[in-house]
């Protein structure tokens, strides 16, 4: 669950909040092949088992 | 929010490029519960131009990105964009019965995802399936549909060709083959197609010096006088938009 406790502490840990990505991607561009490893607290394998998914990817750091 | 749009075709996953010493012991300490992954050399981060966080990207159930930004800058519209067409059930929570119906879905053989779905029961949500995935390639054709209505040619052509093979065996692939078609017959396509291929170059240099940076504006500039830029004027204009924040970052 995407709490609003959880959502507080990255707000802590905000690095230039509403900064424009240097080359972001636009809207309407396909997603690349993503690999992403250790997937953790979920039944997903890999990336690809998110097929048909819509998908909020949200970058984070523990710090 | 996982709890009012998971079953609508929403998965949240949390993406880090730090270490995974750190990042499980902050996880525990807050009692996150969401899915968490590793970006290993940041590579997606990259993709993405992430520079501050938290950063978020949505991406619809075809795999085409409908949000990029902060975390506080979409709506519930966003999210019903990214959702229509979407599995209600994610791939792994499928009964064992609908592997072979997950297995083509990977290799994107639609027709023997639905040939295969056909067969599962009801217990085994045959029926929930099958619909799940005539309403994906529905989506994945009315995406193409749109890009070739907003006059997005690159993309429509692209779509519609990738389609084409996808839906080899299904009706449905005379539908996306007829976009490809429409495509080729458009008179102001081939120009268009042209020029968003030039920008689609620039992006993908990705220039980081200030001369680069100058020098791609200018180019970009020249794209979008084009009276037959069309969409690609549009697309030149959201990149220079970006390059410009990128130089006033610079400063």
């Amino acid at each position: 669950m995407f709490s609003m406790k959880w959502l507080a502490a990255l707000a802590l840990a905000v690095v230039g909040l509403g900064a424009a990505p240097v080359h972001a991607q636009a809207p309407g561009t396909k997603l690349p092949p993503v690999v992403l490893e250790g997937l953790a607290q979920t039944g997903a394998k890999s990336f690809d088992d998110f097929l048909g998914r819509a998908v909020l990817i949200e970058f984070f750091a523990y710090w | 929010m996982q709890e009012t749009w998971g079953s609508k075709g929403l998965s949240i996953i949390g993406v880090t490029d730090e270490g995974k010493g750190d990042t499980e012991k902050w996880i525990a300490a807050k009692g996150a519960k969401y899915a968490y992954g590793y970006d290993k050399g940041g590579a997606l981060a990259r993709f993405f131009g992430v520079t501050g966080i938290p950063h978020v990207v949505i991406v619809d159930a075809t795999g085409t990105i409908v949000y990029a930004g902060g975390a506080g800058g979409y709506s519930d519209e966003v999210l019903a964009k990214a959702t229509a067409g979407a599995l209600p059930k994610p791939l792994w929570e499928w009964s064992p019965a609908a592997k072979t119906v997950k297995g083509a879905l990977l290799k994107r053989q639609y027709k023997l995802a639905l040939d295969e779905a056909a067969k599962l029961s009801e217990a085994d949500d045959g029926p929930t399936i099958k619909a799940a995935v005539e309403a994906l390639v529905k989506s994945k054709l009315e995406l193409a549909r749109s890009a070739y209505a907003r006059g997005d040619f690159l993309g429509a052509e692209n779509l519609a060709q990738t389609l084409s093979k996808e839906l080899d065996g299904l009706p449905e692939k005379a539908d996306a083959q007829k976009i490809a078609d429409d495509v080729k017959a458009n008179a102001e396509a081939a120009e268009v197609i042209k020029l968003q291929k030039q920008v689609a170059k620039i992006r993908e240099k990705a220039p980081t010096k200030r001369k680069d940076i100058e020098g791609a504006l200018e180019d970009l500039a020249r794209i979008q006088k084009s009276p037959k830029a069309g969409y690609a004027a549009t697309e030149a204009a959201q990149l220079v938009e970006q390059l410009r924040a990128a130089l006033k970052k610079d400063r």
